[in-house]
């Protein structure tokens, strides 16, 4: 584990990203990769191998739940935490079943972030 | 006829300028401080603590107050005593506009009896244009929403002016919606001039103009919807409802949106970053 943590942001919004990322940055993770959808999520993880993924739920071309599928099958040990404003109980619930570590509501509240992700490293 | 801020009543009737409002407006906001800026300034909170339940506010839709009593920051009596010295404390805009010698107390008054008269009559041409509507309750609700939320995730009021025209909506080119599909299809959209758009984006990602093309600003506010759609959700629909929601759409404009008055309102807002216009419909 480097002594700060590699994450890989997953939303289709730039808007999202960059306030998360500056969010990850001054709680001392390293954004080390950013994709916009589904597909590019898969494909990133696999080049990047972070030590977290923080996954949007509601994605176009391959949603947050595909896209966490197609990551623990290549990864059973990836840390993935699902990222959802919309997402329906059920669907995070089914993440959860599929082996996300866990889900932070989006606007993202930084202390619970931090929480959320340390307990998922551990 | 539509609702507006006092400040702006103000400003179109030629009382004051636009720097005479700027100034007030800062004076103002010297002089009202939240709860949090209170807190810190008595001792009673670091800045750090402060911003904590701040970051809170802005994701869980509550008081200041009741989070930093759950957080065991501070006790009852303290938020109590906080919440006093806050009203006592407190400056109405017109009060700063006397103190400032920008009208005088007379003129003031007739000012707010016409502004008041004004809000009223704006009020309820508003209540009567929304009350028979299918969505009634839904609108009601995302005004109120974006009243709460406002101060607290984009730093400015906001407030309902009026219903919308499509000549209103045809002026705004900039307007993002989310919709979700299922047992209660909803969607929430946003409309506004490009002005407004990057202003509630800057307000959002909390960032500079300089840094905020037109494309992250329209991104930005596509956001912003997001988070009032996913607060309709947890507030409005039951738990247990199947939907399916879809990423925010930027490309529909506004006219189409409320095309279908029967299914959909256009309602006119007022916000300290700009007006917009709130669309909701199914």
């Amino acid at each position: 584990m480097t002594a700060r943590p590699t994450v890989l942001l997953c939303d289709d919004s730039r808007a999202l990203r960059m306030l998360a990322a500056q969010q990850l940055e001054d709680s001392g993770y390293q954004v080390v990769g950013e994709a916009g959808n589904g597909l590019e999520a898969v494909g990133q993880y696999q080049a990047l191998k972070p030590d977290l993924v923080l996954l949007d739920l509601v994605m176009p071309e391959c949603d947050g739940r595909q896209a966490l599928a197609r990551i623990l099958a290549a990864d059973p040990q990836a840390r993935v935490v699902i990222l959802s404003s919309l997402g329906a109980q059920s669907d995070i619930e089914e993440c959860l079943r599929l082996g996300a570590r866990s889900y932070l509501q989006k606007p993202i509240d930084p202390e619970a972030m931090d929480r959320v992700l340390r307990d998922a490293l551990a | 006829m539509a609702v507006k801020f006092l400040g702006q009543f103000l400003l179109e009737r030629g009382v004051i300028t636009p720097q005479q409002l700027l100034a007030a407006i800062e004076a103002q906001r010297a002089s009202n401080p939240l709860l949090g800026e209170l807190a810190v300034r008595q001792g009673l909170l670091t800045e750090a603590q402060a911003r904590r339940i701040n970051e809170r506010q802005r994701v869980e839709d509550r008081r200041f107050g009741d989070i930093a009593l759950e957080m065991g920051l501070l006790e009852p009596a303290q938020v109590d005593a906080l919440l006093a010295a806050q009203k006592a404390g407190r400056k109405l805009f017109g009060q700063v506009l006397v103190e400032q010698g920008v009208v005088d107390p007379q003129r003031l008054e007739t000012e707010l009896a016409a502004h008041r008269a004004d809000q009223d009559a704006a009020n309820h041409a508003l209540a009567v244009g929304v009350a028979d509507h299918a969505l009634a309750e839904f609108a009601n609700g995302a005004i109120a929403l974006c009243g709460r939320l406002f101060p607290r995730m984009l730093e400015g009021q906001c407030q309902a002016a009026g219903l919308a025209s499509p000549e209103d909506l045809a002026a705004l080119p900039h307007a993002a919606h989310v919709r979700i599909e299922g047992e209660q299809p909803l969607f929430i959209g946003m409309a506004c001039d490009r002005d407004t758009m990057r202003a509630l984006a800057c307000a959002f990602l909390r960032i500079g103009p300089e840094r905020c093309d037109d494309a992250l600003a329209l991104d930005g506010l596509g956001e912003i919807v997001n988070v009032l759609m996913g607060y309709v959700v947890r507030n409005v629909l039951p738990d247990d409802v199947q939907y399916r929601a879809f990423p925010p759409d930027l490309g529909t404009p506004a006219v189409q949106l409320a095309a279908d008055r029967d299914r959909s309102l256009a309602l006119a807002m007022n916000s300290q970053p700009g007006p917009f216009v709130l669309l909701v419909g199914h």
